[in-house]
């Protein structure tokens, strides 16, 4: 069954590795929405997708006070809460790359989500365990960028 | 199981009924045709566009990351050819993306719904000009041009428009270094650049600048005569995806250390939590695993200018935890990251966020 599943993993990388280039590792999505509204269609849609989100770090709010201005820059962690309690102990380097983050930024009247593809991640990760793990988290961050452009149209 | 499927056998239409559909389909086609194929390649340009080129530069082409396409001097300014040339090699080290799987049908459809911002009107470029000096228009580009565009055309440090933070201009210089541009923009391009500049940018035209046009055929033979420059060769990738230190102590004394390295390396500590916090009940967290979160927020604002998609990295975290009997002291490898943004002026940053991580690191291990 697990064999069944990093080969199933396996394919899945390979089929996204082979999706039209984009810039390369990072997945880039502009939403036609004000700031405050895409962030409530981003976290609807990582929930909507069966994580849980642990906390939004605002950085604008630390930039601007130390005083440098910037328009709203966040981003949003989240993860499976069974996936943060495996994973590490399959291989602790991976700790460095838990939780899962968005980072969405306002453009004046759009705004902007991104993220690593865990696709591209998964390269630097060898483990056949973790395999299926990154393909499955490829196929929800495309899921959830495109529910958010979606919610923008 | 056995499953038993049923087809029902499709009813034969009489022979003129399927006449008089095909002769329909033909009519239809033959009325709607031409703009049934005049309207597909912008269709599938559109969505080739919005698919890969959106993000950056708009649905609109207003700009934001990347330059604003939609503008009419701009567009007015460059040929078919340098928009094609342009997606097809993109930037090196610029954020633009090269995109070689794109067929030259692909490349056309895209050039042509660009082009409709502009109300689709052609190019006009100013007349070849004679050839030039290149001696003499290294000067008057170190006088004229330099300033905005770096010594030696190597551009401004960072790229886009002014969208989301104040800079230092509205608009970024290009790097007339770049391979990319230097494939692409042919010498009319280059030429009509120069004796027009480019309006509602801050590039003025030759005439503002009190050139005449002997100086501008040796600008135009300089900036060609970059591609002659050996280009630097992009360094391997290497390391693994993480900076790890193994600590000779406990946990709790590895991360005192830690909070103490992360200050001195003036960074200011944000936040301890644990690796699972609010992803678990309150009190049934992993104490074996813990995040440090700090920032240093001037080298941030620097970063974020340079190039804003660096938040992937944000905010700078060390992991601690005890694995197998070891605390393990570790942080994303930002330089291993760096390869996936096509923007040397970041990898630069990147590496010299490497070298914090690694010393914050070895302090805390030590």
């Amino acid at each position: 069954m697990r064999r069944g599943q990093t080969i199933l993993g396996v394919l899945l990388l390979a089929v996204l590795a082979l999706a039209p280039a984009r810039a390369a590792g990072l997945l880039l999505a502009r939403v036609d929405l004000p700031f405050p509204e895409a962030m409530v269609q981003l976290q609807d849609s990582i929930v909507h997708q069966g994580y849980t989100i642990a906390r939004v770090q605002r950085v604008n709010a630390g930039l601007k006070a130390n005083g440098y201005t910037t328009a709203p820059y966040q981003i949003v962690f989240f993860a499976k809460p069974a996936e943060m309690r495996a994973l590490p102990a399959l291989d602790p380097q991976i700790a460095a790359y838990l939780p899962l983050s968005i980072v969405i930024f306002a453009e004046r009247h759009h705004t902007l989500i991104l993220t690593t593809d865990p696709a591209e991640i998964a390269t630097l990760f060898p483990q056949r365990a973790l395999q299926p793990h990154f393909a499955e988290w490829a196929q929800d961050v495309r899921a959830i960028f495109r529910a958010v452009r979606r919610s923008g149209r | 199981m056995a499953l038993s499927v049923s087809i029902k056998p499709r009813e034969r239409k009489p022979a003129s009924r399927r006449l008089g559909a095909g002769s329909a389909f033909v009519v239809v086609f033959w009325a709607l045709g031409p703009q049934i194929a005049a309207a597909r390649p912008a269709t599938i340009g559109a969505r080739l566009y919005n698919r890969d080129c959106a993000a950056c530069h708009g649905e609109r082409g207003r700009g934001g990351i990347g330059l604003p396409l939609s503008l009419p001097s701009f567009q007015q300014n460059v040929d078919n050819r340098y928009l094609r040339r342009t997606i097809r090699y993109g930037r090196r080290g610029r954020i633009m993306p090269p995109s070689p799987r794109l067929s030259g049908a692909q490349l056309r459809s895209m050039v042509r719904y660009i082009r409709r911002w502009a109300g689709n009107r052609p190019a006009t470029l100013v007349g070849a000009g004679k050839p030039g000096n290149p001696a003499r228009g290294a000067v008057l580009f170190a006088a004229h041009c330099a300033l905005c565009h770096g010594a030696a055309g190597v551009g401004a440090p960072s790229t886009g428009v002014t969208l989301s933070r104040p800079r230092s201009q509205p608009i970024m210089a290009p790097a007339l270094d770049n391979p990319g541009y230097l494939a692409s923009a042919s010498d009319p391009v280059i030429r009509t650049a120069v004796v027009r500049g480019v309006a509602g940018t801050p590039m003025p035209s030759s005439r503002r600048e009190g050139l005449t046009a002997k100086n501008v055929d040796d600008l135009v033979a300089y900036i060609r005569s970059l591609q002659n420059r050996p280009q630097p060769a992009t360094p391997p990738v290497r390391g693994g995806p993480d900076i790890v230190g193994v600590s000779p102590d406990g946990l709790a004394p590895t991360i005192a250390r830690l909070k103490d390295a992360v200050q001195a390396a003036n960074m200011r500590l944000i936040r301890v939590q644990y690796l699972d916090q609010g992803f678990v009940t309150p009190g049934m967290e992993n104490k074996h695993q813990v995040i440090v979160y700090s920032c240093d927020f001037g080298f941030l604002n620097t970063a974020l200018q340079v190039d804003p998609r660096v938040g992937v990295f944000l905010p700078c975290r060390i992991t601690v935890l005890q694995h197998r009997g070891k605390v393990l002291v570790m942080s994303v490898n930002p330089k291993r990251l760096s390869t996936l943004f096509n923007n040397a002026a970041l990898s630069r940053l990147c590496d010299e966020m490497y070298h914090r991580y690694r010393d914050v690191i070895e302090e805390a291990t030590f």
